[in-house]
């Protein structure tokens, strides 16, 4: 009986013949090829733009979900041998109350770095999926005052080069795009076929405007982007980047001694001494294929990259820090799979720095101590091929690093860290719609008698046709090795088991995460805690449509258990509840409470048998946010 | 139903106030009023004889901030 029960709930999840999306039911466009220059100013003046086929019929997504719109929109797309033109003439009743703030470039505010754009200013969007895999995309947006704004779903720090300009009429606004076909990635084929969304805001009105409507309760709205035609016999460009640099210093501090041809107030001796270093390197990027990219960096100099805000904490977790070097930020979404990779292990503090001091005799000092690893070279290939399979290899290596020390018999050097390769592998497989599956290996080998790791992980995630459920996991091995031996005498491993409904007004979702006590990915990756289970449940309700109170709103609820992995014993137990409501005249509510009605030992890893015994807490939270169009919120 | 209540007893808490004015499209000053109440703030005293002694302290903060955006070009802001 119950499995019977067990297949009926199957079936009924992922039943194909629910009501789904269909190819025949979207929108399609089709873009003009030109052969007249267009100049990018604003003025949808040149001949390029005549005569074309426009884009009219926009849906108000808000205020009011499929609502007509109070302004008129029209735009075009043309393209050439080297770009896509994109015009749009952003009709306004009211020019002059048009909002145009002012940002920086991707509009990200400056005192919230890693927040999300909120400049207050209309927008034009235009996304492409040149692949049509409908699970990444590219993002074009400009600002009613210029600002540029682009990313790729997959990557939030990716920055093309493409030209944009906006001109205010007495009809409203006008943004004009050159999107050269260097700037994407598209399949080597005749006839392109892409997926293709366009979107307006109006801030003043808070009136959000879609070409294709996305329903607010679907999961993945690109199911229901246009498509787009008419691209014929474009080629992919050469991509090919190469940044060589040069660097030098020159220092020149007093150094004591007794033979000193100098004499300071305190009548102590010194000579000045004289010391410089010079450096060179390159960056190299080189697109392969269309759909290959291989990055180079050899002897890299990282000395403009903005440093750490250093945290301080007396917990035993480590602190993680943001990654600042380009050459790491850039396109290594496939190389986070897992989030087994931390980057910032690869030049780290080295193992024995904090160590020298204790090493000193009599009479020594400390000359030299290196505070990062030498990264020596790095290599990054990545891409994804046109069946959605997507290839990643990395390699880095770090040279010996030394610590210099001066004493009374002569210099010497005391190695802090070895020669150390860093090497990930993933494997990433897309399908149409919304199931993805990766494996990842990463391995650590270190110079000499110090250990060397290895970690595999594989992981899965998948929709039911409808995208209204999905269940996702993980798993991942850890191996740490000296010589032929393994390091230690039980290898680690965690998994993460979830299920969730993922679309509609009420949403839910369960999950299992295990860690044991060996597991150890910190050679290249980071994790917070082991040796401990978790599990959790939550429940989630929405309201998307305006009622007589509020414009929108959701309520969210979780329920967290967590207990020793090796024990059993219970670790901690928590209530979370939190309400967020947006009124009609756009003010906004918000608050939320929670409670931990159980908690038990934290094992502390930093030494045996000792404990960490949590509190009980309960907190609680309320707050008012005013109208955000305004000057004065 | 007296020990459960008793179980929850409060540790703190804050309140905040922030205003932004944009003056104009280029120009906006934000202010910030906050008061910040720990009544048991944990942390490192001090070491004797390798022990890490550790203690509590009540903490009262109050934070008064002013501060200016101007922005110059899309690639450069005063702050």
């Amino acid at each position: 009986m119950k499995r019977t029960t067990l297949l009926l709930l199957l079936s009924i999840i992922f039943s194909n013949t629910i009501a789904q999306v269909t190819s025949d039911s979207l929108k399609k466009h089709s873009a003009s090829r030109t052969s007249h220059s267009v100049k990018i100013d604003g003025r949808l003046d040149e001949d390029a733009w005549k005569d074309i086929p426009t884009i009219t019929d926009f849906v108000m997504s808000r205020p009011i979900e499929g609502g007509t719109p109070t302004e008129k929109t029209e735009v075009k797309i043309v393209y050439d041998n080297t770009a896509l033109y994109v015009g749009a003439m952003l009709y306004d009743s009211q020019p002059d109350s048009i909002l145009r703030e002012l940002g920086l470039r991707d509009a990200i505010d400056p005192a919230n770095p890693n927040g999300f754009s909120d400049i207050n200013a209309d927008n034009f969007r235009i996304v492409f999926d040149t692949y049509n895999t409908r699970q990444d995309a590219y993002d074009f947006t400009v600002y009613a005052s210029g600002v540029q704004q682009d990313s790729r779903f997959s990557d939030y720090t990716f920055d093309a080069v493409w030209e944009s300009a906006v001109l205010l009429t007495k009809d409203g606004w006008i943004a004009e795009m050159n999107i050269p076909y260097s700037a994407i990635r598209f399949p080597k084929k005749a006839v392109q076929q892409w997926a293709f969304q366009i979107t307006r805001n109006i801030r003043r009105k808070r009136e959000f405007l879609q070409w294709s409507l996305t329903p607010s309760t679907a999961y993945n709205s690109q199911l229901y982007w246009a498509n787009l035609n008419g691209i014929e016999n474009v080629k992919p460009p050469l991509r090919l980047s190469l940044t060589p640099y040069l660097s030098g210093s020159y220092e020149n501090a007093p150094v004591y001694e007794t033979e000193g041809n100098k004499t300071d107030k305190d009548n102590n001796t010194y000579s000045n001494n004289n010391a410089y270093s010079y450096r060179g390197g390159a960056d190299l990027k080189v697109g392969l294929d269309e759909r290959f990219t291989l990055d180079v960096t050899l002897l890299p100099d990282f000395s403009q990259v903005k440093s750490d805000n250093k945290i301080v904490t007396l917990g035993y977790q480590e602190i993680t820090y943001d990654e600042n070097r380009p050459f790491f930020k850039e396109g290594t979404d496939l190389f986070s799979k897992g989030n087994l990779f931390y980057s910032r292990r690869i030049g780290a503090t080295p193992g024995g720095f904090y160590d020298v001091a204790d090493e000193l005799g009599t009479g020594e000092r400390i000359k030299k101590n290196p505070a990062n690893a030498k990264l020596l070279n790095a290599l990054k290939l990545s891409g994804r091929m046109d069946n959605g399979l997507g290839l990643g290899i990395f390699k880095a290596i770090t040279g010996n690093t030394y610590a210099e020390i001066d004493g009374p018999e002569g210099e010497r050097k005391i190695l802090t860290e070895p020669l150390t390769n860093f090497n990930i592998m993933v494997l990433d497989k897309q399908w149409k719609n919304n199931a993805s599956a990766y494996i990842i290996n990463t391995n650590v080998t270190r110079e000499g008698s110090n250990y060397d790791a290895n970690v595999t992980g594989v992981g899965y995630s998948i929709a039911n046709k409808k995208n209204s459920y999905a269940t996702d996991g993980s798993f991942a091995y850890t191996q740490q090795y000296s010589g032929d031996n393994l390091f230690k005498d039980e290898n680690g491993h965690t998994y993460f088991l979830g299920a969730r409904k993922i679309s509609g007004r009420f949403q839910f979702g369960a999950s299992r995460t295990e860690v044991n006590n060996a597991y150890d990915a910190t050679d290249a990756g980071y994790f917070r805690v082991k040796d401990r289970i978790y599990n959790r449940i939550y429940l989630q309700g929405f309201q998307f449509k305006p009622s007589k109170l509020i414009r929108e709103g959701n309520l969210y609820l979780d329920i967290n258990h967590s207990q020793n992995f090796k024990t059993k014993d219970l670790q901690d137990v928590n209530i979370n509840a939190s309400a967020f409501a947006s009124l009609l005249d756009y003010n906004a509510l918000f608050g939320g409470l929670g409670f931990t009605p159980e908690t038990g030992r934290e094992y502390d890893p930093r030494l045996d048998g000792r404990f960490y015994n949590s509190l009980r807490y309960w907190y609680g939270y309320l707050g008012v946010s005013t109208d955000y169009r305004k000057n004065l919120p | 139903m007296s020990n459960f209540v008793d179980r929850f007893k409060m540790e703190g808490f804050n309140t905040d106030l922030r205003l932004r004015y944009r003056i104009n499209d280029k120009l906006t000053l934000t202010s910030n009023l906050a008061y910040y109440f720990d009544p048991f703030n944990f942390g490192y005293v001090d070491t004797y004889n390798d022990t890490y002694l550790m203690g509590g302290r009540k903490t009262n903060t109050y934070i008064t901030q002013l501060s200016a955006r101007y922005i110059l070009k899309t690639i450069c802001l005063l702050h």
